[in-house]
């Protein structure tokens, strides 16, 4: 028979979209990311507008707009980003300004060999002044015990 | 031998790129994640000495090393079909984080297409990406559509 983890999370919390800010696309944050993982970004442009790649975004997909989801999972004291999604529905270039939310959608658990972990899934969005969605990053994270895989 | 984008097909793989993230590295993006930031009214869970930037704090977590946000292999995925296909659009990225990648530890990044679709001369491949280490083993693995203009 297998237990039930015990496990504990905010659920007033789901499904709520919290705002999380803005972000202005500077060339300067273009360049540091380019530099930073070993690919400088051609400045060349299309029409005179430069392109902000993938890979930028993802920087600003990240655990600190993720607040409030509280999960907590008795015996997991390592949390761990498992896996992550992300989708540029229009390009975004150099000197836009997106304001971005962030979505705690849901918590499941998956029980193996090595204990029980605790998924805590977010969707973080990106939108324009209009509202218009840009990009959104599906964003997984694993809690479990210390000393096993992730990353 | 690819002679243009146009021709890349179903089966063609990534030229494989060697990467290695380094404590530098790990620092410039952390910093544009605002997770450097020690001045923010809320610091960012990952603010302060993490498995990230310190030692103890990483050996605490049960790992030997400093190790790399796992989506920082994201990037580096996306960068190197960038380098492959330098004018397209990467419309969608996605990636599984198995293993912790270890910084100052060379790594390949390697991926296969294995969809090709055109509609009114537009390009779409979908891609599978991978993260291979010295071992053989994939620490990461995911998939990406690119697009390619006419």
């Amino acid at each position: 028979m297998t237990e039930k983890p015990n496990i504990t999370y905010n659920e007033q919390m789901l499904n709520v979209e919290q705002e999380a800010g803005s972000v202005v696309f500077t060339e300067e944050i273009i360049s540091d990311y380019g530099n930073a993982i070993g690919h400088p970004q051609d400045k060349s442009g299309v029409q005179g507008k430069i392109e902000v790649p993938i890979g930028v975004l993802n920087a600003f997909f990240n655990r600190s707009v993720q607040k409030g989801a509280n999960v907590e999972l008795e015996g997991a004291t390592v949390g761990l980003n498992a896996g992550r999604s992300v989708e540029m529905f229009e390009k975004i270039f150099i000197g836009d300004k997106l304001n971005r939310s962030a979505i705690f959608k849901e918590v499941y658990t998956k029980t193996g060999r090595s204990g029980t972990m605790a998924f805590e899934v977010w969707e973080i969005l990106f939108k324009d002044s209009s509202g218009k969605l840009m990009a959104r990053a599906t964003d997984s994270m694993v809690y479990r015990a210390p000393g096993k895989a992730g990353g | 031998m690819i002679i243009s984008y146009s021709e890349i097909d179903v089966g063609d793989e990534l030229p494989l790129m060697k990467w290695t993230p380094n404590a530098n590295m790990v620092k410039v993006l952390m910093n544009l994640s605002g997770w450097m930031d020690e001045s923010e009214t809320t610091l960012s869970p990952m603010s302060g000495p993490n498995r990230f930037t310190d030692l103890a704090s990483a050996q605490k977590e049960g790992f030997a090393k400093l190790i790399v946000p796992g989506n920082y292999g994201m990037m580096a995925m996306a960068s190197a079909v960038e380098k492959w296909i330098p004018k397209s659009f990467m419309s969608k990225l996605d990636c599984v984080f198995r293993q912790p990648l270890i910084q100052d530890v060379e790594v390949q990044i390697g991926g296969v297409v294995t969809d090709r679709q055109v509609e009114d001369g537009e390009i779409t491949l979908e891609l599978d990406l991978y993260i291979v280490r010295d071992d053989g083993q994939r620490p990461q693995g995911g998939t990406a559509i690119v697009r390619i203009s006419k």
